[in-house]
């Protein structure tokens, strides 16, 4: 039932746990093996190190999971095929175990109490098996299929294409529930809350789009934990035909802390040579985990003042350098002289002292008195006026709650985007109404992809000045109808505009 | 002999007979539909109704009173009557979705011109603020046209007497054939909600708008709380002036625990319903029902039905479509005391005020809570005083001293003043030391009584919260109000300069 060479890596990998857990000497296996579901090579340490790590914050805390696969029909017995996995540690499958048809039997309709037929599992084994289970994973028989094909397909795709695969297949298992998890995971419940958020949308097309529209980029990741480190690259190549991700994924042997200290010349010249980019950003990878945790407790409708507090916390680790993260080298708007020279002229750039306490809360409110507390927005992505991609988003209270796809072409003629008050008004008249219309070139986006994220070791006045500039140019960024704030910075000389900003977003004082 | 109503008959619906034998005379009564703005007693049929859009709800509502011909003939000349004073978004604006589409129903029905306007607030220039919010652009798209009402050029104004005042209303209004009142439903500090007497009230300039400290002898102006007496009064006289020809109450969307503008605090209810039908009152009372609000709890209500004596009664009130009780709601009001509004650093000391300073203390108030969120960590503690004769303040470094009843109720008191150290001068305490008579400063050192200069005054019956803003600005400086100084930035191509 299950895809050959799937059940070879799922084997292997189990093996290789098994040596590992009953090794003295488990540093001494050296060994690359292949992630499952995932052309990804990477050292058995680092995947046993994520697994043992991520496995229990996201999925469950407790050992030993049972996957049963069932019919999609109601027959006496749905099930087909049931594993046992005795986890002797979170998170790393070691050893697998098939449990007979006889022990485990329930019909279809046992499936609409799962707590029930969970507790039935679980006692049933516990007589037979002598383990308690803490998680049964129901897989139901089109989940194999696609699973099947999907590992069928894998030897064949890039990296992009893989992503773009996985991405769907995850989104229709969760959708569609193919897989059935009990004890429900926060992150299986996340990620259905936001499947919904896209409704009809598939997330691939999402990712796609997002791809589309970053500029080229190489960018190395140092995480650093405290058992050890390792090392993500990912570029974007150029191509001609279709999209070119490269992703690398490698343990790091390091003998400081990244964060604290600076990379030794030979490390940080290996590096560079073998990913060949200039800059390394080193993250704390429990924060990092800890962060993204929170974020996957969240549940549509999503609750503003959470949403607040998260951006809250993502500022704070951002004025945490040195602490959750570190950038080599080090952009120049960190040096205390040249902030000095700065602050001189009236510029106070110090980013260790962004605001964060106050910018979620004030930028939540802008946006509230002047758009509203429900509206719909849309979103218009253009090449040089040339209509790309056209979205609207729908809030409710503040907090986004649809994310739709417009047919650009049906407000749009072939002669192009005339005006962008009659472009609203189309849009209006065909979608409903819309608080506002905003008009983004991608190479804006770009733009401030590259400033603060891609090239942020090069960050400056100038850049951020260059910014400012860019946003008053109407080909580049527009909105339709012009708010008040909107007018402030189209009006407003780049200067003052800047002045302005940094006063709010930046602490007035340094101790 | 059958007698039949002179009124001209479209669509009627035959609700009773009545036999009268006085003087031999058969009077027929006919319940009709045709609601023409010359009826003396409208019909007090109101539609409550529900729909997945307002635009749906508001088709529907028709239907129920009998559809849009009824409202609006061949020719007419419609004027739509909005709430928006502001460059605010939805719901402290008006749903442009119920706009567009009642535009659209009004010219399917042969409307000749459509208008839709409103007074904005004193200081903007409405210009800019409809071409800032597209609303200019949104009408011309749909076929109508907005009315600039405070250009006298274009849309001259007539003398009106209104409670012994002459008052100016733009002639539009007066004369249009029909006038429909479009009125977001939100709560409100005052009334509780925004109901369509106060849409209606705003159909005069500015000037006219406010309330005048008028002291009757022998009556204590804030016990009775004259300012609201005053300001029911002229909301009743103006809604006597013109009765609009159809009232519909927004409620697709209700602004709730804050309002009606949005702070903080405010959030959105979405109830899907709409309230419309030919009556002021009834409309406005089907709608406190809907909200759960009992008619004792609205003074505005009270006086109306008082006001017009018998011609208002609740009894009569006929609801169409849903039900009342299959519809009712809990909304969150807004607080009733100022000491309920959690404004950081703010200690408040509150005297006796009228409803014009709770007002207007209420929205500066709710201002710093939303959108001074770093400037209140930068002013530090501060006391805020309002009203007649206040207590003393917990802070006397920082004081606010909000209205006039405040500032000269205060005049005398002890923190006005303030003890300092009288400071040597640097050069007699150098001497001293090199004396070597005094090696340490003296023990008893001189203190002067001085003028305490951190108060700030906010001046004005009630002040005025442009005003009050800017003067915020000039005191603390712009590095102390960072989040004051931008929004003063952002608004400043609002600002009408001539006004």
């Amino acid at each position: 039932m299950i895809n050959k060479k799937l059940k070879e890596d799922w084997l292997a990998l189990i093996k290789i746990n098994k040596r590992i857990n009953k090794s003295d000497t488990p540093a001494d296996i050296q060994e690359k093996i292949k992630i499952p579901f995932t052309p990804i090579t990477v050292d058995i340490h680092l995947l046993y190190y994520l697994s043992q790590f991520l496995y229990p914050r996201f999925v469950n805390d407790q050992k030993n999971v049972v996957d049963i696969i069932i019919s999609d029909y109601d027959i006496d017995n749905i099930v087909f095929e049931a594993f046992l996995y005795n986890t002797s540690r979170l998170g790393i499958y070691d050893s697998i175990e098939t449990i007979t048809k006889e022990i485990i039997s329930f019909k279809q309709k046992d499936m609409d109490n799962l707590e029930q037929l969970f507790i039935k599992i679980q006692s049933t084994l516990l007589e037979t098996n002598n383990t308690r289970i803490a998680s049964v994973r129901f897989f139901r028989k089109r989940s194999i299929d696609l699973i099947n094909r999907f590992y069928e397909e894998l030897e064949n795709y890039s990296i992009f294409e893989f992503l773009t695969h996985l991405f769907d297949f995850v989104q229709k298992l969760v959708k569609e529930e193919l897989l059935i998890i009990y004890p429900e995971p926060n992150i299986w419940v996340f990620l259905r809350s936001l499947f919904s958020l896209f409704g009809n949308l598939k997330f691939s097309d999402i990712f796609r789009m997002i791809f589309d529209i970053l500029p080229l980029f190489n960018q190395t990741l140092i995480f650093h934990t405290k058992e050890l480190n390792f090392v993500l690259n990912l570029q974007k190549l150029p191509s001609q035909k279709q999209p070119n991700l490269r992703l690398a994924l490698e343990k790091l042997e390091l003998n400081q802390n990244p964060l604290v200290s600076n990379l030794n010349k030979n490390q940080s010249s290996k590096l560079k040579k073998e990913f060949k980019n200039h800059d390394l950003i080193v993250l704390q990878f429990e924060s990092l985990i800890s962060y993204l945790l929170e974020v996957s407790e969240l549940r549509t409708p999503f609750d503003k003042e959470k949403l607040k507090l998260l951006l809250q916390k993502l500022l704070y680790a951002f004025t945490r350098i040195g602490t959750h993260w570190n950038i080599t080298p080090r952009p120049k708007i960190y040096n205390s002289l040249v902030r000095f020279l700065m602050r001189l002229f009236g510029y106070n750039i110090n980013l260790k002292k962004l605001s964060y306490w106050a910018i979620p809360e004030n930028f939540y409110n802008l946006i509230s008195t002047y758009i509203g507390l429900n509206y719909k927005i849309a979103l218009l992505l253009t090449d040089e006026e040339k209509p790309i991609h056209l979205l609207s988003f729908a809030c409710h209270n503040g907090v986004p709650v649809e994310l739709i796809p417009l047919n650009h072409k049906n407000v749009i003629d072939s002669e192009g985007i005339t005006s962008l008050s009659s472009l609203w008004n189309s849009i209006n008249n065909q979608y409903g109404f819309h608080a506002l219309l905003l008009k983004i070139d991608f190479r804006m986006i770009q733009n401030l992809l590259d400033t603060f994220l891609f090239k942020f070791n090069k960050i400056s006045l100038f850049s951020l000045l260059s910014i400012i500039r860019m946003l008053k140019q109407s080909n580049n960024f527009s909105v339709y109808p012009e708010l008040p704030p909107f007018q402030l910075i189209k009006k407003k000389s780049s200067l003052i505009l800047l002045k302005v900003l940094l006063d709010n977003l930046i602490d007035r004082f340094e101790f | 002999m059958l007698k039949i109503s002179h009124h001209f008959l479209s669509i009627f619906q035959l609700k009773f007979i009545k036999l009268n034998n006085f003087n031999n005379i058969l009077y027929l009564k006919f319940k009709f539909l045709n609601m023409s703005g010359n009826s003396d007693t409208p019909s007090t049929d109101v539609a409550l109704v529900r729909g997945n859009s307002s635009s749906e709800a508001l088709i529907k509502g028709f239907d129920h009173l009998g559809a849009v011909d009824n409202f609006i003939q061949k020719n007419d000349l419609v004027f739509i009557k909005i709430s928006f004073t502001q460059p605010f978004g939805y719901p402290a604006n008006l749903n442009y979705d119920t706009l567009g589409k009642l535009i659209d129903l009004c010219r399917e029905a042969g409307a000749k011109k459509v208008y839709v306007g409103d007074f904005v607030d004193v200081h903007i220039n409405s210009e800019s603020l409809t071409d800032t919010t597209g609303l200019s652009s949104f009408l011309e798209s749909k076929g109508a046209k907005f009315a600039y009402l405070d250009n006298t050029e274009e849309f001259p104004h007539r003398k009106i007497s209104l409670n012994d005042k002459q008052v100016q209303i733009p002639a539009l209004i007066l004369d249009a054939d029909k006038l429909i009142i479009l009125n977001q439903v939100n709560v409100h500090p005052l009334f509780i909600l925004t109901l369509s007497y106060l849409n209606l009230f705003t159909i005069f300039p500015n000037k006219y708008q406010k309330i005048e400290k008028y002291e009757r002898p022998g009556k204590d102006y804030l016990h009775l709380d004259q300012y609201k007496q005053d300001l029911i009064s002229n909301i009743l006289a103006l809604s006597a002036i013109r009765h609009p020809n159809l009232v519909i109450n927004d409620l697709f969307n209700v602004m709730e625990g804050a309002g009606p503008l949005i702070y903080k605090d405010s959030r959105c209810k979405q109830t899907n319903l709409l309230i419309m039908g030919n009556d002021l009152f009834s409309v406005d009372y089907v709608t406190l029902k809907v909200m759960g609000v009992e008619l004792t709890e609205s003074k505005l209500l009270l006086e109306a039905q008082d006001h017009q004596s018998g011609r208002y009664n609740p009894e009569t009130v006929s609801v169409v479509g849903e039900s009342i009780l299959d519809s009712q709601l809990k909304i969150q009001r807004c607080v009733s005391k100022l000491e309920d509004i959690n404004v950081k650093n703010c200690f408040m000391q509150a005297g006796r005020y009228c409803s014009g300073c709770f007002e207007k203390a209420y929205h500066f108030l709710n201002f710093l809570k939303s959108n001074m969120t770093k400037d209140l960590k930068y002013m530090g503690y501060f006391s805020f005083l309002i009203g007649e004769a206040p207590s003393e303040p917990d802070i006397k470094d920082e004081i606010i001293l909000f209205g006039d009843c405040a500032m000269r109720s205060t005049m005398d008191r002890d923190f006005r003043k303030i003890t300092i150290q009288k400071q040597q001068k640097n050069t007699k305490k150098i001497m001293q030391k090199l004396k070597k008579s005094q090696k340490t400063p003296s023990k008893t050192s001189k203190k002067k009584v001085v003028k305490n200069k951190r108060i700030l005054e906010l001046p004005g019956c009630p002040p005025d919260l442009n005003q009050s803003y800017k003067t915020l600005i000039r005191y603390y400086g712009k590095k102390t109000v960072p989040n004051l100084k931008l929004l003063d930035l952002i608004n400043t191509g609002l600002i009408d300069k001539e006004k």
